[in-house]
């Protein structure tokens, strides 16, 4: 059975793969999801870095966080790197992804 | 992964991506990559790795021997410094050189083949400090361990090279820097009919700081493509940082069609 859904109305049909598939799409209802049970989470989401680096060369690591589920707070972020290697000139950009 | 730098970036709502960033200095060669992670206080902690990514060692800015030299319209200068053996993904030859009157240069560098020409023709009138960038592949270190470069005065006028110099980098791979013939142990590139044996040294080098074992494999081929000869010196340890000859012995020649370049 197939779900869809759009703002708040939902419909489920069966799957055309089904043995015993016949068109036969449901109307359309308004579903509540109680989500006050799930709790947040941090992920970082994504990471990018070069191909290629030079010795003695400065280059960028953006790493992109989110929070999904509700809000985090108190977010610290680190990066680890190899030993000898020198990190620093942080900063942050925000922005909305939705 | 002992170094860590860690950002504070307070709340993140939902629906908002925050994205923060590192200057990361390299100061190691080889395939590296970094791992972030973010903890909030009540929502747990999360980490990822970045992909892999390759870091290339410098060969610091150094001069190419041989002193300031004036150079005649159609005359050339081979100069080198020693160098590591690996692959070069960039470099740079940075050279001095100074006309009183109009003339053109074209710079060469050796590949471990042949010369490369990376230079075509650069118009010089009076004092001129000129960077020749070096592509990835292009220049290599040759049997002696030299990176050599030649610059060629293609114009009308004469030229002093007074200084140049080599920066790369690089990363430190086990390469064959040289392979000779002899025949009675004398260096030879021709054989005659009545020396049916001659030997191979190939001189193979590791640079790199682990010891490798690796299958030495000689392979002479005909004009036609066919092997004339192929041998294997098997599970040979080369130590770090250093370079071993493999000899190939009484290689017999009695097959070998005569007059052919093998």
């Amino acid at each position: 059975m197939q779900l869809h859904f759009w703002d708040n109305n939902w419909t489920a049909e069966v799957n055309e793969s089904d043995s015993n598939y016949n068109v036969n799409a449901s109307d359309k209802f308004n579903i509540s999801l109680d989500v006050s049970a799930c709790t947040a989470s941090i992920n970082v989401y994504e990471i990018i870095v070069p191909n290629e680096t030079f010795q003695y060369k400065n280059f960028t690591v953006n790493a992109t966080i989110r929070s999904q589920g509700g809000s985090s707070s108190d977010v610290y972020t680190n990066i680890s790197v190899p030993s000898g290697w020198g990190v620093g000139n942080q900063n942050t950009i925000y922005r909305n992804y939705k | 992964m002992l170094e860590i730098k860690t950002q504070y970036i307070g709340t993140i709502n939902e629906n908002v991506l925050k994205r923060v960033s590192w200057i990361v200095n390299a100061t190691t060669e080889g395939s590296f990559s970094v791992t972030v992670n973010a903890n909030s206080s009540g929502q747990g902690t999360d980490s990822e790795s970045s992909a892999a990514f390759t870091t290339y060692k410098q060969f610091a800015q150094a001069s190419l021997a041989g002193s300031a030299t004036e150079l005649n319209p159609n005359q050339e200068i081979v100069q080198g410094v020693s160098c590591y053996v690996g692959d070069y993904r960039i470099a740079s030859i940075r050279a001095l050189w100074n006309t009183s009157e109009k003339t053109a240069v074209r710079v060469y560098v050796y590949n471990s083949t042949g010369w490369k020409e990376i230079l075509h023709s650069h118009n010089v009138s009076g004092t001129e400090t000129y960077s020749v960038p070096v592509l990835r592949g292009q220049i290599a270190a040759n049997e002696s361990g030299e990176c050599a470069v030649k610059i060629v005065n293609i114009g009308t006028g004469r030229i002093n090279i007074t200084s140049a110099s080599l920066e790369a980098y690089y990363t430190s791979t086990v390469k064959v820097l040289d392979i000779k013939t002899t025949v009675n142990g004398i260096e030879t590139t021709g054989i005659e009919p009545e020396d049916s044996l001659f030997n191979v040294t190939v001189n193979v080098s590791n640079p790199t700081a682990s010891d490798y074992v690796s299958n030495i494999n000689l392979s002479i081929t005909a004009p036609d493509g066919s092997i004339a000869n192929s041998s294997i010196v098997s599970n040979l340890n080369i130590s770090a940082s250093l370079s071993v000859k493999i000899n190939f012995t009484n290689i017999n020649i009695n097959n070998w069609r005569r007059g052919l370049i093998f």
